[in-house]
């Protein structure tokens, strides 16, 4: 009788107004500071209208099922220390911040994307695995975050390989990222559980060229709806491939066909740096939109063998809205993408 | 040489025999323990210092232990350093010669936690709570010589109702 009268009382406030999560302030900083995150309606247990975590549990490749496909075990409920000071969350732990950074980058870039008329509802609500075990699967990354698609809709958070650096699983680019394959499986597959069609296929070269663009579009939604070029710096500074405001241009070799071991980042930098370019001419707000606008016109096409089909429609689409965009987008396209053919928009 | 003489001789002193004799016992000591530490989302493996004193009176025995871990995390953007302390009594079973008694107990414990938390270039607050629990432990101790005495343990805390931390240690003490 004693032990749960205990527990009851100290149970804090399960959906305080404000929480510390890691965020970019208008001074474009990124630093630890109290938010509201409105669809968390517990704290404690990380569960909302976005979607419910879950610690551990487990994901196994169903080796046994016609297609092999993915299932997660679920683990067991979240259970965040915390207490709340003067209305806000503060927790006892480095896991409810990176939580919370968590879901509130999530309500943030739903808040941005919908404000500006692109519908990310299907994405909602997937649901998250923190720290599950991998059965049968090589998934060696220390300490990452990850989007399982293919019919799971599942975000996975792995967060605490490196000492002494944010953590990607709360650095809120990476989980923008993660986000966007999220948003790219909806746009592509018409379904947030569905298989997409490109990864149906038997042809490795169309899955990987698919994987490019689809990287290339997570990068997108995280620098654009963040207005940060280069959101890895926080985490990784040694790693500088993914700036897109630099200098990635598409060869030959970026494409399956021509790669061995096959690195899907690089062309989807060169992608991604294309919006950056758009983005330069325009804003990432009317950047975001096209991007997304862009995808959806390139899986109308099920041009799944042809991802600079997408760069070409989002020049066709940019310049449709703006004529005077023509000249400066059709150079950085050239630039981008050298052995292209000139598309039919900048002839 | 006979075989009466070298045991004798690899026996060593009178140490041993002589606290096999007593049917009670005491010892206290400093241990050294591995924690799985529940957090809220796995078990993090911290190192936990703490001190233990036993009354044996075989087949019981009486242990009062408290035991000391800290984790600590900081990067560019926050601190987060959390202390927990944990006082527990057990009642015990004892059973065994001297040499090597084995305690099989449980009892209640109460876990003080205190979190500092740090962000931005002043902020921080730290928080401060008391769990009571329940505690149970498997134990080996025995002789050291005359007055030393070792220990080993395996055990299981709770925080609450739903966290649960393990630990296995190793101590070095003294006996009377
Ligand atoms: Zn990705």
């Amino acid at each position: 009788m004693f032990l749960p009268l205990v527990m009851f009382a100290c149970s804090p406030d399960p959906s305080p107004a404000l929480l510390l999560a890691v965020d970019r302030d208008e001074d474009g900083e990124y630093r630890v500071a109290p938010r509201p995150i409105p669809e968390l309606t517990d704290a404690q247990h990380m569960e909302g209208a976005l979607g419910h975590g879950y610690r551990g549990g487990r994901i196994a490749i169903e080796l046994f099922s016609a297609d092999m496909g993915i299932r997660y075990d679920e683990g067991g409920r979240m259970d965040l220390d915390y207490d709340v000071i003067d209305d806000v969350a503060i927790p006892m732990d480095e896991d409810g911040l990176v939580l919370w950074t968590y879901y509130h980058t999530l309500s943030q870039v739903r808040a941005d994307l919908n404000g500006l008329g692109v519908d990310t509802e299907p994405v909602w609500p997937i649901d998250f695995a923190y720290q599950p075990a991998f059965v049968g699967m090589d998934f060696t990354s220390g300490e990452n975050a990850a989007y399982l698609g293919s019919g799971v809709h599942l975000f996975i958070l792995l967060p605490d390989a490196l000492p002494a650096v944010l953590p990607l699983a709360a650095n809120p680019g990476v989980i923008r990222h993660e986000f966007g394959h999220a948003l790219f499986n909806v746009l592509t597959a018409g379904d947030a559980y569905a298989q997409a069609p490109y990864d149906a296929g038997d042809d490795p070269n169309v899955t990987n060229k698919v994987r490019a663009l689809n990287e290339g579009f997570a990068d997108m939604i995280a620098t654009l709806t963040l207005d940060d070029n280069d959101f890895f710096d926080l985490s990784l500074p040694s790693v500088t491939t993914r700036d897109v405001a630099a200098d990635a241009v598409a060869d030959a070799t970026m494409y399956p066909e021509n790669a061995e071991a096959y690195d899907p980042y690089a062309l989807g930098t060169v992608y991604a740096s294309f919006a950056w370019d758009l983005r330069e001419l325009t804003s990432a707000d009317q950047a975001v939109v096209l991007v997304v606008a862009a995808v959806d016109a390139w899986s109308a096409e099920a041009a799944w063998d042809d991802t600079d089909r997408w760069a070409e429609l989002l020049l066709e689409l940019s310049v449709a809205e703006d004529e005077s965009l023509k000249t400066p987008l059709c150079a950085a396209f050239a630039a981008r993408l050298p052995e292209h053919p000139t598309p039919e928009t900048c002839a | 040489m006979t075989p009466t003489l070298l045991l004798s001789l690899f026996c060593g002193g009178g140490g041993v025999a002589h606290a096999i004799e007593g049917a009670e016992h005491s010892t206290a000591g400093v241990q050294l323990s591995a924690f799985a530490l529940q957090t809220p989302a796995r078990h993090a493996i911290v190192p936990a210092l703490g001190v233990w004193a036993s009354y044996t009176p075989r087949p019981w025995a009486l242990t009062g232990e408290l035991t000391l871990t800290r984790r600590a995390k900081t990067n560019d953007f926050y601190g987060v350093s959390a202390q927990l302390v944990r006082a527990s009594a057990l009642a015990e079973l004892a059973m065994g010669t001297r040499p090597m008694t084995v305690h099989v107990g449980a009892g209640p414990a109460l876990t003080v936690s205190s979190a500092l938390t740090e962000w931005g270039e002043t902020d921080a607050e730290r928080i401060t709570r008391a769990d009571l629990g329940v505690r149970a432990r498997v134990a080996l101790d025995g002789p050291l010589g005359e007055r030393l005495a070792w220990s080993w343990q395996v055990g299981v805390a709770s925080r609450g109702v739903y966290n649960w931390d393990y630990d296995l240690g190793a101590g070095i003490g003294v006996q009377w």
